[in-house]
């Protein structure tokens, strides 16, 4: 757990140009301003990757939240040779999504159940949309390259939030496959968005 | 079935993924620090699983950045712009807020964006599970064939087996039609006749999997419309089709 020097009294504006990785290190020094900026920067792809998973508004920002403040709090972890910041923080926001799934699927018996009584209260809200995240096409014709099979291991397991035992179980196939097909998929991920750049 | 216990190299997915039992995961977790192999494919895979995590974008309402920070910072207040606190009003202005409706009809004409509207008022999840069973079937079917659809917001594909005699709609990231609204599937004959195969809302996250009906055998062409629910008939233009 990193504990943080005392703030700096003025945070200094950032150079637009600061990488991710700048900000993330820069949190771990204690610089609460580099930490707004972080945030700014990653909570639309962090917060579109828990509406996924959970599904739900308040769930998923409730997620983003808890998510964020583990990013803070644990920053002096990064290491910036192992992965970039974007790739650390959305684990984190996702393990922290796929936490609250499970809990949710234990408390109330099955995710469907809970997504169903969730939805019936959210009627006039706002609807925000964005403009879609320049990688999006790429990875959507990434994805489009790979067999349904493997698309559909990715969006049980990454999405939906399950374990692979459990996609075994609710596709009544092997463990093994499930682990194979995983497997297969992301690396065919890999190779598809390597060859898109 | 397999046993619980087994290589820890076939683990990585599932760890990448967030897909591991507890009891699997401290046994990759433990496995990790002595294979450099899968050190090496963890750091390589984990961009693409990142790519992958980012592909959806929404931005959060600006209430969860003040909670955030002042639950982190309760002493200060180091929002350069401070973000409003209050709960009603605050999150109007943003460009990229349209009433639901607005931005449904929006997505499905412009196609460069999504629609988050998906997440309310919509019926209730027609998710893979559901119909899994069909679904996995025809997926799996020797004779599977995908074709795509070229939506012009969202992925989506019908795929058939011959000799099953049956097809499937799937998707993901599809918009959200607008209230009374529904995707429509029609199977047109080689004589020119339509009929009904079937008519779905996506889920909340844009995604359906669904068998339709009637077969196809006798099927010249799938078309896809968007029109109100219940229709007998396609009055639409067809948004996209696939030839058999």
């Amino acid at each position: 757990m990193a504990s943080h020097p005392a703030p700096t009294a003025a945070a200094e504006p950032d150079p637009p140009t600061a990488s991710a990785e700048d900000l993330l290190e820069r949190c771990a020094q204690g610089d609460r301003g580099a930490f707004v900026d972080l945030y700014r920067r990653l909570s639309p792809g962090a917060y579109g990757l828990a509406l996924r998973v959970l599904r739900d508004e308040h769930l998923a920002q409730d997620a983003l939240q808890e998510a964020f403040e583990q990013i803070w709090s644990q920053s002096g972890r990064y290491d910036r040779s192992r992965s970039s910041a974007r790739s650390w923080i959305l684990t984190i926001v996702h393990r922290r999504a796929v936490d609250r799934v499970r809990r949710e699927q234990v408390e109330r018996q099955g995710a469907m159940a809970w997504g169903a009584q969730h939805r019936e209260a959210e009627h006039d809200v706002v609807a925000e949309v964005v403009e879609l995240h320049a990688d999006h096409r790429r990875v959507r014709a990434a994805l489009s390259a790979l067999t349904p099979l493997q698309r559909q291991a990715l969006e049980l397991a990454y999405h939906r939030g399950l374990t692979q035992t459990q996609v075994a179980a609710e596709l009544d196939i092997p463990l093994g496959t499930v682990k194979t097909r995983m497997r297969d998929a992301i690396r065919r991920l890999r190779g598809e968005l390597e060859g898109r750049r | 079935m397999t046993t619980p216990s087994g290589d820890p190299h076939d683990l990585l997915a599932g760890y990448l993924l967030d897909a591991l039992d507890p009891e699997e995961e401290a046994r990759f977790v433990a496995h990790l620090p002595t294979c450099a192999a899968c050190d090496a494919e963890l750091a390589s895979l984990g961009e693409t699983v990142a790519d992958l995590a980012e592909s959806y974008h929404v931005v959060p309402p600006p209430t969860v950045e003040a909670r955030l920070l002042s639950t982190l910072f309760p002493e200060e207040n180091v929002d350069p712009e401070p973000a409003p606190v209050t709960a009603t009003a605050e999150r109007r202005p943003r460009r990229w807020v349209l009433p639901a409706a607005a931005a449904a009809a929006f997505v499905l004409g412009a196609g460069a964006v999504i629609g988050v509207g998906a997440l309310r008022g919509s019926p209730t999840v027609v998710a893979a599970s559901e119909t899994s069973d069909v679904t996995t079937a025809v997926m799996s079917a020797p004779d599977a064939h995908t074709m795509p659809l070229d939506l012009p917001s969202g992925d989506a594909s019908i795929v058939v087996s011959g000799e099953m005699d049956k097809a499937i709609v799937m998707g993901h990231e599809l918009p959200m039609p607008s209230a009374g609204m529904e995707y429509h599937v029609w199977a047109q004959s080689p004589d020119g006749s339509m009929s009904a195969a079937g008519a779905f809302v996506p889920d909340s996250t844009g995604a359906i999997a669904m068998e339709l009906h009637g077969g196809v055998r006798d099927v010249a062409s799938f078309l896809i419309t968007v029109d109100p629910t219940g229709a007998a008939h396609p009055s639409g233009v067809p948004i996209a089709e696939a030839r058999l």
